[in-house]
């Protein structure tokens, strides 16, 4: 079954990525900017990213989620994170507003230097904060590092929208369907969390709060041990 | 980053994949690259030219990949240290990549990437290797441990970017040369700051050289709770297992093939199942070795004759002796190969109740050893044939020799034990081992005080002769060494001694470069040595 679940999935993500190269050439033909395109493009994206949670997820159940646990240069990641980010975004933000901006804090990076993670698992849970604050921003968001007290370093994706609904507040751990998202990436993103441990015991986790920018704006933090 | 002045060398077997990556190489900069189809031309042309870069596809075809390449290449120095190496992969092969243990890429790249991503990760790559390059150029076949600590230290100390990778290179380097105490420390200090699996493993490897190995296991088995998929820290488990535990080690390597099956680990499988007189198990673990490479870079003869050995002990007679002809297909036929053959098949033949046959083919492998130097694993093999045919005396002869020219391997002495086991006679392998090693004690002792009382002409009589017979026994050929130093002390400069001491040090330079007892050695020579002298190059 994971064979075929992994070949299906793998077969998807290869299709989406040509759909991307043909959106980039009907991009260049068209002559200018191009709203739905892009907007294409990211939707794209975005369902990629969702398959790769998908099939990790589905691993994790099946107790074959493998994890690449190694020294990641902060200051690098989270560069290649605003490059990936960036190469799938739209430059309209929602209903035909501008685009929110993106300020980061990445000061405690180069303090830090490295830490130890699986650069490609993580990368997927903050891309997909990050798609999701763009989504509800009015105006802007954040993203900061930062070293957490007790040893280990926090992510946080924070953005000045209305926040997260209590029903997703008040669900720790579960997942729950949303009006506008299925709990996939939550979902992801708490497993994903939880699987990098120390061999001292303490393992990641995640936190959801509406102390974001803004009155109120939701706030993701991922504390990896 | 300029690229412009580098030379690469791109690797994949599918025509295609090369021409996009060539032409996103020359796009970013680099427009000097070689290819190769397979892993045969890559070695040809590393071995040919200097490369700042290698760019290799995780799978090669042929049952071969990346990493095996990587492994190999590693290993027998044919790619330096400050040449990068960038692997390329699928969501498949990452796995198998970001997980393996020993040698690690300088970094992979998931496809489909676009030129401006490789670009960035040949930058980073190179920005590294240019501030690791005043560690790297003492690292390889020469590894000058002094200076590469020095250099270490010197990151460290400035506080550089690769400050990490200093310290774990460092630690690699402390380890080698048994600083256990140091490379401790060093753990210790990395672990205080962060949590991240090399450390500690590196910390278990120092408490087994410090002599520690209860505390060591108990580490290793936690590090696997919180880092499941780190086969370093398997490797290392398994090694401290094989000494005390061999079933243990036997369900460690189980769990790392679960994580990673390379051909290495079911090598190692299929020796511990052996010993365990898992014979099922065995037959597919070498079935597996010999399987899947069709390139046949990464088999050995080792292989083979497991695989035989495991079809004799459940009298599988057909299919060991088909082992046996397969060997001959898959290797350059040399000597070696023939004198393996023909003990494994000997042992085949007295299993099947065919002495005449069994005779036959024990012959013509003693004749072979009588013609020339055969490996350590051919010798051994021909012992067990010679205990299968009822001659146990020359079996033992042969073992004596490789136990005293290997006294100071585990490794080979535990291949030794396993010899005596399966002619059934541990007792006897304990025996003869415990007497070879007094034997060579002895030998070294009444050389020193020999020399201690003005008989050097003797104490050099006896340890000349020992260190011609014993090329692979490095203590003897440093004692050797020593006690012509000696002579040269008291008698004043002599070209021809200081020759002798030149070739025993250089000996004992080639049996074992991390001894410890040939720093004072070569320090010894370096002072007494004229002008004129050759120079040593450790």
């Amino acid at each position: 079954m994971e064979i075929l679940l992994a070949a299906a999935i793998h077969d998807a993500k290869n299709a989406l990525n040509s759909l991307g190269v043909w959106l980039d050439t009907a991009q260049s033909e068209c002559g200018g900017p191009s709203p739905a395109l892009e907007q294409a493009k990211s939707i794209a994206a975005t369902v990629s990213g969702q398959l790769v949670e998908l099939l990790a997820l589905y691993r994790a159940g099946e107790g074959s989620l493998r994890m690449a646990v190694e020294d990641q240069h902060l200051e690098d990641f989270l560069a290649d994170l605003i490059a990936e980010l960036s190469a799938t975004r739209t430059t309209d933000g929602a209903e035909g507003a501008a685009a929110p901006s993106i300020q980061t804090d990445f000061a405690a990076a180069t303090e830090l230097g490295a830490w130890a993670f699986d650069a490609y698992l993580v990368k997927f849970v903050l891309l997909d904060a990050l798609r999701n604050a763009l989504r509800h921003a009015r105006q802007r968001i954040q993203i900061s590092v930062a070293a957490e007290s007790g040893g280990g370093i926090r992510f946080s994706v924070a953005d000045d929208g209305d926040g997260y609904p209590d029903s997703i507040l008040r669900a720790e751990g579960t997942a729950k369907m949303t009006a506008d998202s299925s709990g996939l990436g939550l979902s992801f993103a708490r497993v994903i969390a939880e699987r990098h441990a120390t061999p001292a015991g303490r393992h990641g986790r995640l936190e959801l709060a509406n102390d974001g920018l803004g009155k109120g704006g939701a706030r993701l933090s991922l504390i990896l041990p | 980053m300029d690229l412009r002045d580098k030379l690469g060398l791109l690797i994949d077997d599918m025509a295609s994949m090369r021409t996009t990556v060539r032409m996103q190489l020359a796009s970013i900069g680099l427009e000097k690259c070689d290819q190769a189809r397979d892993i045969k031309e890559a070695i040809d042309k590393l071995t040919a030219k200097h490369y700042d870069l290698i760019v290799c596809d995780y799978n090669l075809g042929k049952g071969s990949d990346g990493q095996q390449f990587l492994e190999l290449v590693r290993r027998k120095h044919i790619l330096p240290m400050t040449t990068a190496f960038l692997m390329i992969t699928g969501e498949t092969g990452y796995q198998q990549v970001s997980t393996a243990a020993e040698y690690s890429p300088d970094d992979y790249l998931l496809k489909p990437f676009t030129a401006d991503t490789l670009g960035t990760r040949l930058g980073r790559i190179f920005d590294r290797k240019e501030a690791l390059q005043s560690v790297y150029q003492h690292l390889g076949a020469k590894t000058d441990y002094a200076k590469g600590l020095a250099a270490c230290d010197e990151l460290i100390e400035k506080k550089s970017r690769y400050m990490l990778e200093a310290l774990r290179i460092k630690g690699d380097l402390l380890l080698a040369k048994g600083r256990a105490t140091d490379a401790l420390a060093l753990y210790d200090s990395v672990l205080q700051e962060r949590a991240t699996p090399w450390a500690e493993v590196g910390k278990a490897l120092a408490l087994i050289a410090y002599g520690n190995p209860d505390e060591a296991r108990n580490l290793l088995e936690q590090a696997l709770v919180a880092y499941p998929n780190y086969l370093a820290a398997y490797d290392a488990l398994a090694d401290l297992l094989v000494k005390t535990d061999k079933f243990a080690a036997q369900q460690v390597v189980e769990q790392a093939l679960h994580v990673a099956s390379t051909t290495q680990r079911q090598r190692e499988l299929g020796a511990l199942a052996l010993a365990n007189k898992d014979f099922e198990r065995a037959e597919g673990a070498f079935r597996i070795a010999v399987d899947r490479d069709r390139t046949g870079f990464f088999k050995s003869h080792d292989d083979y004759a497991g695989l035989a050995r495991s079809y004799v002990e459940q009298d599988k007679i057909q299919d060991a002796l088909t082992a046996v002809k397969d060997m001959g297909v898959h290797f350059q036929r040399t000597p070696e190969l023939a004198a393996r053959q023909a003990a494994i098949e000997s042992q085949v033949y007295v299993r099947a109740g065919d002495e005449k046959n069994a005779k036959v083919a024990l012959n013509k492998a003693q004749a072979a050893m009588k013609s020339g130097k055969l490996d350590v694993n051919t010798q051994l093999e021909i012992a067990q044939a010679c205990f299968a045919n009822g001659q146990p005396d020359e079996a033992k002869s042969i073992i004596q020799q490789v136990a005293e020219d290997n006294q100071e391997n585990e490794k080979i002495l535990d291949s030794i034990l396993a010899v005596f086991e399966v002619a059934g006679l541990e007792d006897e392998g304990a025996l003869l081992l415990d007497d070879t090693k007094k034997r060579m004690i002895r030998l070294n002792n009444e050389a020193v005080s020999l020399a201690k009382s003005n008989e050097l002409d003797k104490a050099i009589m006896m340890l000349s002769e020992a260190a011609d017979r014993l090329p692979n026994n490095a203590q003897v050929a440093i004692n050797a060494a020593q006690a012509v130093l000696m002579r040269i002390q008291t008698t004043g400069p002599d070209m021809t001694q200081f020759a002798q001491a030149h070739r025993y040090i250089t000996q004992a330079i080639k049996a074992n470069p991390l001894h410890p007892k040939l720093d004072p050695a070569v320090a010894f020579y370096r002072k007494l040595a004229p002008p004129g002298a050759r120079p040593l190059e450790a």
